[in-house]
């Protein structure tokens, strides 16, 4: 356990540094501290994957079967995915709101009980290879509409507020708005192989594939939200900041599908907290 | 007016913007769907909101709201939407990738190429738009024409279409699905008349983790059929038993209310107030020597409990509470020949037989049930199925995308004039077209 612990409080420790860093250099614009920046959020991004690789070798199973393990492999794909979108635009202006949401996410992890942190045994429902398809899929699409929402939030502060505050670094609106669809893009289909394995899972454990349990319920609402959004996106007046509302509450409603149907609301998943 | 209202309905039907509207009705159910416990009996909600609204919540059918008009309503509204906003643009969406007559001049993305001859130039460019995979026309006006990701266009038919697919499957779930659930003492038989045949539990058990939490379920089932044998399999939480189209899942288990397995006895004297001899271990309805009696295990209660009005015993709950026997005793003096024994009291009611002896149980091993759920989904498959159409909808639509692209020689037949179209994916084609331009004009070049 102890070195799962030490790297996640490592990787905390980098995503924290990078945000700084990358802080500095939007306000700077210095070259070598855009240079320090990235390399602090890739070391961030290496401990990030040596926690989970340790977590899984100390507990013999996929580490995302409780809340803290699926929190780390979520930030691990939204890191990832952060770098690869750095590389490919060439931009560092993400890169404070990637590392202060990663900070926040580390943060809230470090909040969970105890409990999860440690050793936890699968009960008999967890214990089938569909728990890593189908939460490692769910994972993936979650990561993406994380990214899509951080774009549709700076997209809507941008065709804002224009170029105030420092936004003017930032990409233009219309590049923030394909950031955000391509990330819906991406998470949809990922959402639906989630949902659908899901259903086949529970198909094979329950003998149902659809029970109407408030983890399911939520995953649909989810669902339901981004294909408004898709169908907003090609609708005249609601193609701008309609779309980008609903990229928002697709990401809201897809948190509270995370976080809040396993502390708040009864049901099939509460055991799982994954 | 007549004309009017039948035009109004059509546009409102396939507009998107009633899609998005019914899309987010039912997100607004579904959410007041979790909020609301579902399907609790009427007096969870009294208790939990008070008369005046539990009263609605009954009325409106909220506490029932999935299988309700709330939800049954919009989804039906959405689904003529959507089949007729579908059909309503698919010839558009087929004429937008028929063959144009002649070459496009007003496109947004143009290059020019300079040439040597004319003929060879053409045919060069229909080589380097081969080896970008596009699908290659001559036009009437003798100019070329290429386009790509044809399919990509009908990626939303397809999604549309598989969500009927799926759609499609959970009604017939919800029409032709079973469902149903049985708990069988470990060691009994039970008949099932869904599958025609009877299923015994030949052991039930419980795999643990080192720390003592349960890993796994298990019970081995045997399927008896004009008393033979047919069908033996062991299912556990992650491994279901099909047979005869039905599919048994380990959803349960329990000690046995009504049995136990065995039960460990000791004979007692009163008067010395010492046991007498060894404890012995007694089967189930099994005559067992003890001392100078025979006893056999005759009844058990989990939770004894005497009815002084009705003069009988039974039990108060299923749980463990006071679990107690019943003996048949046979032997020299034994008066009583039936007594019942408790678990947790052995000094209560300690009867005696000849005067001085008594009995005492001082533990049972109890028989577990197993709790099987049994059903069938003859939609599932279909959902299934339609779920990987809507997977290969959305990689269609979102990750291919159509282009087309025109080339002509201008009229004084010096350069090649190259134009694009794509409708989707803009910053991806404009990287792809100036690529393409690139290469023909290294190939014009040599």
């Amino acid at each position: 356990m102890i070195f799962s612990l030490m790297f996640f409080d490592v990787a905390f420790g980098f995503y924290v540094a990078a945000a700084i860093s990358y802080a500095a250099y939007s306000l700077f614009r210095k070259e070598w501290i855009g240079y320090n920046s990235t390399l602090l959020f890739f070391l961030g991004f290496l401990s990030n994957i040596a926690t989970l690789t340790a977590r899984t070798v100390e507990v013999h199973h996929a580490p995302f079967s409780n809340l803290y393990e699926s929190m780390i492999f979520f930030s691990a794909i939204v890191a990832l995915i952060y770098l690869i979108l750095e590389f490919r635009y060439k931009t560092k202006m993400f890169g404070v709101f990637l590392s202060v949401f990663l900070s926040l996410s580390f943060f809230v992890t470090n909040l969970l009980p105890f409990r999860m942190k440690v050793y936890e045994n699968l009960n008999p429902a967890l214990q089938s290879y569909w728990l890593e398809i189908h939460v490692a899929t769910m994972f993936v699409g979650y990561s993406a509409f994380a990214i899509s929402f951080i774009a549709a939030v700076l997209y809507l502060a941008k065709s804002e507020w224009h170029n105030g505050l420092m936004l003017k670094y930032l990409p233009n609106a219309s590049v923030l708005d394909n950031l955000s669809y391509k990330s819906i893009a991406w998470g949809m289909p990922f959402l639906t192989v989630g949902i659908a394995t899901g259903a086949v899972w529970a198909n094979y454990t329950w003998g149902s594939y659809w029970s109407w349990d408030p983890k399911e319920t939520w995953s649909l609402i989810t669902w339901l939200i981004y294909a408004a959004y898709l169908h907003a996106r090609i609708t005249r007046g609601w193609k701008d900041k309609k779309a980008a509302i609903l990229a928002i509450a697709g990401f809201l409603s897809m948190a509270f599908l995370y976080w809040g149907v396993s502390f708040v609301l009864p049901g099939l998943h509460s055991y799982g907290r994954a | 007016m007549l004309l009017n209202i039948v035009k109004f309905i059509k546009n409102l039907f396939s507009s998107t913007k009633l899609g998005i509207f019914l899309l987010l009705v039912i997100v607004l159910v579904a959410i007041a769907g979790t909020l609301v416990e579902q399907g609790k009996p009427v007096q969870y909600y009294y208790d939990l909101y008070g008369s005046a609204t539990a009263g609605w919540i009954v009325k409106l059918s909220i506490d029932k709201i999935f299988g309700s008009l709330w939800m049954i309503i919009p989804t039906s509204l959405l689904i003529v939407n959507l089949i007729y906003a579908t059909l309503s643009k698919l010839p558009v969406m087929i004429k937008s990738v028929a063959l144009p007559k002649k070459f496009h001049h007003n496109s947004k993305i143009n290059d020019n190429v300079l040439i040597k001859d004319k003929d060879i130039a053409i045919e060069k460019s229909s080589t380097v738009l081969k080896s970008y995979h596009y699908k290659i026309y001559t036009l009437e006006d003798g100019s070329l024409f290429a386009h790509k990701g044809v399919i990509s266009r009908f990626g939303a038919v397809v999604v549309h279409l598989s969500i009927l697919i799926v759609l499609l499957g959970a009604l017939l779930g919800a029409i032709y699905g079973y469902k149903n659930y049985i708990a069988i003492d470990s060691g009994d038989t039970e008949p099932v008349p869904e599958i025609n045949a009877s299923i015994k539990v030949d052991r039930f058990w419980m795999n643990y983790w080192p720390d003592g939490s349960i890993k796994q379920y298990n019970s081995k089932l045997s399927i008896i059929k004009n008393n033979k044998v047919v069908h033996t399999q062991t299912i556990d939480v992650n491994h279901p038993m099909d047979y005869a189209g039905m599919r048994f899942f380990q959803a349960g288990y329990g000690k046995s209310y009504d049995k136990i397995k065995e039960a460990v006895m000791v004979l007692y004297d009163r008067q010395k107030k010492n046991v007498v001899g060894e404890p012995v271990v007694a089967q189930w309805n099994k005559w067992r020597t003890i001392g100078p009696y025979d006893i056999k295990i005759v009844d058990f209660v989990p939770d004894f409990y005497f009815d002084a009005k009705k003069g009988y015993v039974t039990s108060k709950s299923l749980e463990y509470n006071n679990p107690a026997v019943r003996l048949q005793v046979k032997g020299p003096k034994a008066t009583p020949p039936f007594i019942w024994e408790f678990l947790k009291y052995p000094g209560f009611t300690l009867k005696s037989f000849g005067g001085k002896d008594a009995v005492i149980v001082s533990s049972i091993t109890p028989i577990y049930y197993t709790g099987l759920q049994y059903a069938k989904n003859p939609g599932a498959n279909w959902i299934w199925f339609g779920s990987v159409i809507m997977v290969i909808g959305f990689i269609m639509s979102f990750f291919m995308y159509y282009r087309r692209i025109y080339i002509t020689v201008d009229d004084e037949e010096k350069s090649l004039l190259i134009a694009g179209v794509s409708y989707k994916q803009k910053d991806l084609f404009a990287k792809e077209f100036k690529k393409i331009c690139n290469t023909l004009k290294k190939v014009e070049e040599k």
